[in-house]
């Protein structure tokens, strides 16, 4: 099955956009499609990113659970120190994630910080891709 | 990648006043431990272990408007949504 990592964009996009690319994604985990992978640490920038929106009383915890998310533990700072050279220290726990836990696609909505040419031509062993890129692969 | 195997290390301290001991430096730099740097220190029967503390690895944290442009980057074709949701609805099945 093809494993998928999630992270915060995606998530929160999912949360928020019931019709987006995201939702589909997730919908596609829920029903075993493929293989939705996240972590503690994009779980905790979720949940510092989701305070902004307070129209809606969201359980994310609940979210991930229900959706069939396999959650991997936090990332350490010793195990992020190696994708620093690539991409902002802040976004390195991403990569860090996606290839630790050897998925196919890191499916991300930031484009400015992860899903641009300059990080994907110095990554090869994570396919880094939109929703709407992915779903059209999957689709 | 190199396989660190784990070998038991063993050297004799001298206790100091206040119960101070110096760790030797090749222990020190190895594990990280720096000069004002927090160590986690854990009691055990007759036993103390002295351990590294992984600091959190930093996040992002979105402007508003960022996190507005991602739902407004997460609208699909009519076209893939339709595709999308006959996939859906046959994994219901």
């Amino acid at each position: 099955m093809t494993k998928v990592f999630f992270d915060a964009s995606v998530i929160f996009s999912a949360i928020y956009s019931i019709k987006g690319g995201s939702r589909k994604l997730t919908d596609l985990v829920k029903r075993n499609n493929i293989t939705g992978i996240t972590t503690q640490t994009v779980i905790e920038e979720l949940e510092d990113n989701i305070g902004k929106f307070k129209t809606r009383e969201i359980n994310l915890k609940q979210f991930i659970t229900e959706n069939n998310f396999i959650v991997r533990e936090k990332i350490k700072e010793s195990e992020a120190k190696s994708f620093l050279e690539i991409v902002h220290a802040k976004d390195a726990h991403i990569l860090t994630g996606a290839i630790l836990t050897r998925s196919d696609y890191l499916v991300t909505l930031d484009k400015r910080h992860l899903d641009n040419p300059s990080v994907k031509a110095k990554i090869s062993k994570v396919k880094i891709v939109s929703p709407k890129e992915l779903l059209e692969l999957l689709i | 990648m190199t396989k660190q195997v784990a070998q038991t290390q063993e050297e004799w301290l001298r206790v100091l006043t206040k119960g101070m001991v110096t760790i030797p430096k090749a222990w020190r730099e190895d594990l990280g431990f720096e000069k004002g740097k927090m160590i986690k220190a854990k009691k055990f029967a007759n036993k103390i272990i002295i351990e590294p503390v992984e600091k959190p690895v930093p996040y992002r944290i979105y402007s508003q408007k960022e996190l507005n442009r991602f739902i407004k980057d997460d609208i699909l074709p009519k076209k893939l949504v339709l595709k999308i949701d006959r996939k859906l609805t046959k994994l219901k099945q």
